[in-house]
């Protein structure tokens, strides 16, 4: 699974993305961060930020639950626009 | 056409080849946005855009589809660039053209309002008193939105 942390993201995790491969099926988006951060509290409460919209797939998932097969995951800040 | 690209463009080589072989075409609009040197009073040095590569286009794709269905028999051309810029240098490019010029107007204006507010970007501004992740305004939010509102009318 590849992770990218566009825009600030980027600088709270140290870099624009990480490989990350999920030893069991991930069940909700809590799951997915706490996958993603480990033990980087600082990481865990940007990505849990209600401001982050989670991008599963290169898609906005419908609801809670995600998909069995993660390729990519992206948290995405608020935007700046072009 | 959508392009997002790290190199520079020229807005009138754009311009030109956009309309070249475009006989039926009455009016074009082209917009052109350049960085800023300065923001809220402090000098910008430089410009630095993240995108997602993928996402960010077909983002865009969706903001231009919408712009054809409201003003149908228009043509565009959208390109966006990423990474690091300097003021003054072309940072996105707008052309709409159709064969009368209200329909290109009102396209051009509702493009650019919503790269503004809705295409996947993250910038930050390299100022002479530090490093700033920038949001869109609460100014833009109101023009997309004024202009949702208005479309088609």
């Amino acid at each position: 699974m590849r992770v990218i942390f566009p825009g600030y993201l980027k600088d709270t995790a140290g870099r624009i993305e990480l490989e990350t491969i999920p030893e069991t099926r991930l069940e909700s988006v809590d799951d997915l961060i706490a996958r993603v951060a480990g033990d980087n509290t600082c990481l865990s409460g940007a990505l849990s930020h209600p401001s982050i919209h989670v991008i599963i797939n290169k898609s906005i998932p419908a609801g809670d639950e995600l998909p069995d097969r993660i390729d990519e995951v992206a948290f995405m800040p608020p935007l700046s626009g072009g | 056409m959508v392009r997002v690209q790290s190199e520079i463009f020229d807005p009138g080589d754009e311009l030109n080849s956009f309309m070249a072989g475009r006989a039926a075409a009455g009016a074009v609009v082209c917009f052109t946005g350049h960085v800023r040197g300065f923001a809220k009073d402090k000098s910008v040095n430089a410009l630095e855009l993240d995108h997602y590569s993928g996402y960010t286009e077909s983002e865009i794709a969706k903001i231009r589809d919408t712009a054809h269905r409201r003003w149908p028999g228009i043509e565009s051309l959208i390109i966006h660039r990423y990474g690091r810029m300097i003021p003054g240098e072309p940072i996105v490019f707008v052309a709409v053209t159709s064969e009368h010029r209200q329909a290109v107007f009102e396209a051009a204006t509702y493009l650019m309002d919503h790269l503004k507010t809705s295409a996947p970007f993250w910038k930050k501004e390299i100022r002479s008193d530090g490093t700033v992740w920038i949001e869109p305004t609460d100014a833009d939010y109101a023009a997309g939105q004024d202009r949702d509102n208005n479309a088609g009318d």
